[in-house]
């Protein structure tokens, strides 16, 4: 009995360690707790990103009050950025020594990389469909949407292999904002939806200079007919017009094509006619939009209060201004009867947590910031729309939608029209494959833009020879060789084992078959024995 | 052999254990070294992301500064200068206000490694290439590198601008180091004498200050940059001190975003 005793307790002390080094894991993976236990206190941090707007952050202040009244137990420290970038730079770099923040404001392609991580980033699964504490969750304090009432398609955005890690915010698209004054100077109307060699054919008129070096268009020495903020969304935008590659969903890049090398040259000829530019080399698209020196300015629907005379928001000199009247369209398009555009805006993800109940107090301010109060007053910030149907069909948003133009500010005709703009077209929004390596990829798109429009201005050739250079360069400067093609969340090969796994692992098997060959051994012997003493115990058959 | 087992057994545990101890970080992608570029909205007066470019093609006639002031934008840039001041550092990059007895230069993302980072002290003399560029009237170096030269130092005293504000002379003097003395703090609004941000967005240690001040009557704003007078620094905290109707003298570099608009390196209440 004592040797039984003693194998189960040495089997038990040899299971203790293999459980124990299972994926070698930061922390235990994220499982909802039964309930919130509000007899403790909480605080969790929150990275939030701004578009460098007061009106955001008094947003983001007030709806920190309003949920901390509604549970006082959970206090919430906001932290603000103006770029996703640094964000995104402040969490690879938190990861590595446990400190992320509780929440945080990010693209899908960022929490790609940040599932590098075994568990750092929380599945939102479980939390969604949670009866008490998930979309309507019952034990909910406040009013918060129904897991039906999330848009779908901006839902679906922050599933990454299959499992949703984001939680959408806000959801904006680009917007092409016109000088339409300017336009019809130049005898031309504003198109429903713009194409782009409507685009490269007015901005080669409009980059018509006199004698004396000032445009035509505009008496200025200055004039970018058409400048764009996001080349990458450009070069994105346009592929997926063209149905030219890309990428595949799980990775494998397919962005160097004849398709894009066409694109470059086409950009490249209307740099050199002084047609283009973009916000990396010149500046912020509504500067010269808002000084009459821009007559196609693309930017986010998210920037719309910068754009116009009548703008809200201005960064230039009040001399500068000029009048005009703005009109707002889609992003040039290759196929007008089928739009497509990219669908953008911040998400919401957690960071997982050694205490689970943190992670719930987490989540329960993550679905707070998806109610009407918040949803509704943020989107009115900029041309941004709202996620859930729960606030896009409130009459208080209705209302909102109703009131373009009746003031500057609130109401700004401009921002309002790059609202309806999304909303209109919604069914037309694509987002790009998320993957680890997803956002060098978007990167280098827009970097082949600025390096070839940077070329032509600097008069260098551009040509086969030099487009394959770029590629090259690309290609190696953004490490797209190194993308492996897994699929987002799956553990990359990690090579041959080291010697000292090997000798552990001999050693374990080793343990194992004296083990067996112990027990084996003993119980040969036990039976031995119990063969001799049968008849003593057991009378034979039929006597 | 219970005993060799027995001894199995702990040299296995042993060997687990110590395996077991250390927990796995997340491995570096790719994409972790880099910042990329934002894409949504504006966000006013930062510049734009850092961009890698090929090596510039410099002339190879070394240039002087009025050879570079009457260049074109876009041209090639090979000039030598003397660090007047450096902003922090970053995946391989930092900027640089650099000046000679002539004028001054500003290196905008220029490369260079933590190392050569570290040697740049004021005074020290560079070479650098790259291209000129102007981004919202700032006049710079962009896509360029540098190397140190041997030689004499030289500090630029700073130009008084305190009567050059408003005029068209004021532009020849773009990124100098320059200084403005009486100036009093005007209201930034609601009775702040600063904003964390421009539009006060921002918040405490994690953007720059603008402030504003009145001289000869009009009103200029300045700039206490994060990357240049870093949070915690005497010029960053001085700033937060001010009130309005304070008077000042301060120091920095004649920095351009739509206008004048000088970054501080130092400010003084009177």
């Amino acid at each position: 009995m004592k040797k039984h005793i003693s194998a189960v307790l040495l089997c038990l002390v040899m299971l203790l360690p293999l459980c124990g080094c299972h994926g070698s894991k930061e922390r235990i993976a994220f499982v909802v707790p039964p309930g919130f236990d509000t007899s403790r206190s909480y605080e969790i941090s929150f990275w939030a990103k701004n578009d460098t707007n007061k009106t955001q952050t008094a947003i983001y202040q007030k709806a920190i009050r309003d949920f901390e009244a509604l549970y006082p137990n959970i206090k919430v420290n906001l932290r603000l950025y103006t770029d996703y970038g640094k964000i995104y730079n402040d969490v690879i770099t938190n990861i590595a020594t446990d400190t992320t923040p509780n929440v945080c404001i990010t693209y899908p392609d960022h929490i790609a990389t940040y599932m590098t991580g075994a568990d750092v980033v929380v599945p939102l699964d479980a939390l969604f469909a949670d009866p008490n504490f998930g979309f309507g969750g019952k034990e909910l304090r406040y009013d918060g949407p129904e897991a039906d009432e999330m848009i779908p398609e901006f839902l679906a955005e922050g599933r990454i292999g299959g499992i949703s890690y984001a939680v959408p915010y806000m959801r904006s698209t680009e917007a092409c904002y016109i000088n339409k004054t300017m336009l019809e100077k130049l005898g031309y109307e504003v198109p429903d939806v713009l194409t782009w060699d409507f685009v490269w054919e007015v901005s080669d008129l409009a980059a018509r200079k006199d004698a004396e070096g000032n445009y035509l268009i505009n008496g200025q020495k200055v004039m970018i007919p058409f400048l764009y903020k996001s080349t990458d969304n450009m070069m994105i935008q346009y592929l997926r017009q063209k149905g030219a590659g890309y990428s595949t969903p799980t990775g494998e890049i397919l962005i160097f094509n004849d398709d894009t090398e066409d694109f470059l040259f086409t950009i490249a000829k209307h740099v050199g006619r002084g047609a283009f530019s973009t916000f990396k080399i010149s500046s912020y698209p509504a500067n010269f939009l808002n000084a009459g020196q821009c007559l196609f300015a693309v930017d986010s629907t998210a920037g719309a209060t910068w754009m116009g005379s009548n703008a809200p928001l201005l960064d230039i000199a009040p001399d500068k201004l000029v009048s005009f009247e703005t009109a707002v369209r889609p992003v040039p398009q290759l196929d007008p009867a089928n739009p497509s555009m990219i669908s953008q805006g911040p998400s919401l993800c957690i960071f997982n947590k050694e205490d689970p109940q943190t992670v719930l107090a987490s989540w329960l301010f993550t679905q707070f910031l998806l109610t009407n109060d918040v949803q509704i007053a943020y989107a009115g910030t900029e041309g941004y729309i709202p996620v859930t149907s729960k606030a896009l069909k409130s009459a208080e948003y209705q209302d909102y939608l109703s009131r373009a133009g009746e003031d500057n500010t609130t109401h700004y005709d401009v921002k309002i029209a790059a609202t309806k703009l999304l909303i209109e077209n919604t069914a037309n929004t694509f987002t790009t494959p998320v993957f680890n390596g997803s956002a060098s990829l978007r990167d280098a798109a827009g970097q082949m833009i600025e390096e070839v429009t940077k070329s032509v201005r600097r008069k260098q050739t551009v040509d086969d020879a030099s487009m394959q250079k770029l590629f090259s360069n690309i290609h190696s400067l953004y490490r797209l060789d190194q993308i492996s093609i897994a699929g987002a969340g799956r553990p990359a090969d990690l090579g041959p084992l080291p010697k000292t796994a090997v000798v552990l692992l001999s050693s374990l098997a080793a343990a194992w078959v004296m083990i067996a060959v112990f027990f084996l051994t003993e119980t040969m012997r036990r039976r031995k024995k119990q063969k001799s003493a049968l008849p003593l115990i057991f009378p034979k058959k039929g006597l | 052999m219970k005993k060799n087992l027995a001894l199995l057994l702990a040299l296995a545990m042993f060997f687990t254990l110590a395996a077991c101890g250390k927990s796995a970080a997340p491995a570096a992608s790719p994409a972790a070294a880099e910042a990329p570029a934002a894409t949504e909205a504006p966000a006013a007066t930062e510049a734009p992301a850092a961009t890698e470019a090929p090596a510039a093609v410099a002339p190879a006639k070394l240039m002087s500064f009025a050879d570079y002031a009457a260049a074109a934008v876009d041209s090639p840039v090979n000039a030598e200068a003397y660090v007047q001041a450096k902003l922090t550092w970053w995946d391989n990059k930092t900027s640089i206000y650099a000046a000679d007895q002539d004028g001054a230069y500003f290196l905008y993302n220029v490369a260079c490694s933590e190392s050569d980072y570290e040697k740049l002290i004021p005074g020290r003399k560079i070479a650098f290439q790259g291209y000129k560029g102007e981004w919202s009237g700032e006049v710079e170096v962009v896509d360029g590198s540098f190397s140190f030269v041997d030689g004499e130092s030289y500090i630029a005293e700073p130009l008084d601008i305190t009567t050059l504000l408003g005029t068209d002379q004021l532009a020849s003097h773009i990124n100098q180091a320059i200084k403005v003395s009486g100036a009093v703090v005007a209201d930034k609004g609601d009775g702040a004498a600063f904003f964390y941000n421009f539009d006060n967005s921002g918040e405490d240690g994690n953007c720059d200050l603008y402030f504003d001040l009145q001289i000869n009557g009009a009103v200029y704003t300045f700039v206490a940059r994060r990357y240049l007078t870093v949070p915690g620094s005497e010029a960053y905290e001085a700033v937060k001190n001010l009130k309005v109707g304070d008077t000042v003298d301060v120091e920095g570099f004649l920095y351009w975003y739509e206008g004048p608009q000088p970054h501080i390196t130092a400010i003084t209440v009177k």
